[in-house]
């Protein structure tokens, strides 16, 4: 299998993505391709234009407060440098791009859809505490290895951090607040207030279902079970990304988990952000590299506390070191519905 | 107080050279994709002439940054394109035609997958080939057109339901067609 993409959003199946790359009407240029004249002379004259620091932002609907003064700083270092300070591993000189560091797993039985089943009972008796504002409250915190395979050999990684919270309408409409994380750089922020439809929920707010069979259609629907059982995961990943569920669909969400081809207790954990949980996995190469995908649920309300997806045998042409975490997201508490679009 | 410390001219130079040198490649790539040769050149010229302007946002988000410019640019001069088009059809006496920006229209009338890509609602086309020729992860894909990647979720998974009937029967991609 070559590998293209490792994204755990991988949505394009490979049979759809070779026929597209089929009629793409220019190849992926070579890494070491030299620049040609005209490029050349680009380059020259841009660098002859004095440079603007700051200037009026170009995106239509984006609204950014508080970047005054934007620093230039560190900036070639910054790709490499991100990369080896993030994950706490320092690999100074290392050719390998750092990753964050593998959570520890406390072995805790085998017998996943038993857990499973048994916080979901416990989940269903909880009140609901989803609130009952116009808006969904979701945020979340991020790491993804960023990466681009090209056609050749060349690889390139680069990691980045971000800190998101949604608030979201039932029309789609809402704001988009992301933060990125750069070490020794002022954080950016994307503040965007998005008309209907920007925010694109893949399901209506308060539709998923509490009914196994109607909410495993509910999250089928975008995402096919021709995929592979880990698009079940997605899916519920997806869920727990665009509102919050109650604890009757959280119950319901668990059992869909139970009902998981293949899913193993991974064990208890301590989350990244400190939370004790329990953790479900799944490997897949859906991706095209092997990955091990797990869920850590919160043994007391059946809430998803957070995911991380890992290479376990190869990377590829990814320059990380297996295993290593590739993405995480972490969920953060506070999850509701409200009626401003404040924190 | 500022902590940080701005980059001297000569970094920021080598910071920009740097950028320049590893992505040219891919941005005029990109805007070949999508304009005929002349505008793709304008366009890459352009794209990194923001970037110089606003470089700490360049090298902070790196290529999909790039790509969002360049989309930008692309639109500016198809823009200006159809307004030079408006004037010569009124200056001939004649309604303008279309533009011929699109090299992948051209492919359009030979094969039905282009086709079928062609005919997508704008959104879905443009994150479909981000994903599948610019070699975008999902979130990289959403952040170039500017949207939440759940919304790009969806927006694909829509593209890929348009699509799906083409995948069902054999590909009619002859080999001799597909490669330019």
């Amino acid at each position: 299998v070559k590998p293209r993409l490792i994204s755990p959003y991988t949505v394009v199946p490979p049979a759809l993505r070779e026929a597209i790359d089929a009629v793409n009407p220019v190849p992926a240029p070579r890494p070491d391709e030299p620049l040609d004249e005209r490029a050349r002379d680009d380059l020259a004259r841009i660098l002859a234009t004095t440079p603007v620091t700051e200037g009026p932002e170009r995106e239509v609907r984006a609204h950014r407060p508080g970047r005054r003064g934007l620093a230039v700083a560190m900036a070639t270092l910054l790709a490499v440098a991100v990369s080896f300070l993030i994950g706490g591993h320092r690999q100074t000189g290392s050719a390998y791009a750092a990753t964050p560091p593998i959570l520890t797993y406390t072995p805790a039985g085998t017998d996943a859809p038993g857990v499973l089943r048994e916080i979901a009972a416990r989940t269903a008796a909880l009140p609901d505490t989803t609130g009952g504002g116009t808006y969904a409250f979701v945020a979340t915190r991020d790491w993804d290895l960023f990466s681009r395979i090209d056609n050749d050999e060349r690889v390139t990684s680069e990691v980045v951090e971000r800190r998101t919270s949604t608030w979201t309408a039932s029309d789609g409409s809402g704001r988009l607040l992301r933060r990125y994380r750069v070490p020794w750089q002022r954080t950016h922020v994307d503040d965007e207030t998005l008309p209907a439809g920007g925010l694109g929920l893949m399901w209506p707010l308060r539709s998923l279902s509490a009914d196994d069979e109607k909410l495993a259609r509910q999250l089928g629907e975008g995402h096919p079970a021709e995929n592979g059982p880990a698009e079940r995961l997605v899916a519920v990943k997806d869920a727990y990304r665009q509102m919050p569920l109650p604890p009757a669909v959280r119950a319901a969400v668990l059992r869909y988990l139970a009902d998981t081809p293949g899913i193993t207790l991974a064990g208890r954990v301590t989350d990244r952000a400190g939370r004790a949980g329990i953790a479900v996995a799944l490997d897949s190469d859906y991706s095209g590299l092997p990955t091990r995908y797990t869920l850590i649920l919160d043994p007391g309300d059946g809430r998803l506390l957070g995911s991380e997806d890992m290479l376990t045998t190869t990377a590829g042409k990814l320059n990380v070191r297996v295993p290593c975490v590739i993405g995480y997201t972490v969920y953060l508490d506070g999850s509701r519905y409200t009626d401003t679009t404040e924190e | 107080v500022d902590p940080l410390p701005a980059l001297t001219s000569d970094a920021r130079e080598r910071a920009f050279v740097t950028l320049y040198e590893r992505h040219y490649a891919a941005v005029l790539a990109y805007a070949r994709r999508r304009a005929a040769e002349p505008v793709a050149r304008d366009v890459a010229a352009e794209t990194f002439l923001v970037a110089w302007r606003r470089l700490d946002d360049a090298l902070a988000r790196g290529l999909p940054w790039l790509y969002r410019t360049a989309a930008l640019q692309l639109r500016n001069a198809e823009r200006a394109h159809q307004r030079q088009q408006r004037t010569a059809g009124r200056l001939a006496g004649l309604a303008a035609g279309p533009p011929q920006l699109d090299p992948a229209a051209e492919y359009a009338e030979r094969q039905s997958i282009a086709e079928a890509l062609a005919q997508l609602p704008h959104g879905e086309r443009e994150l479909m080939r981000l994903v599948v020729w610019e070699q975008l992860d999902l979130r990289s894909a959403a952040a170039v057109v500017g949207c939440s990647p759940g919304a790009a979720a969806v927006r694909l998974h829509r593209a890929r339901r348009r699509l799906r009937p083409l995948l069902r029967s054999p590909l009619p991609l002859p080999d001799a067609e597909v490669t330019p």
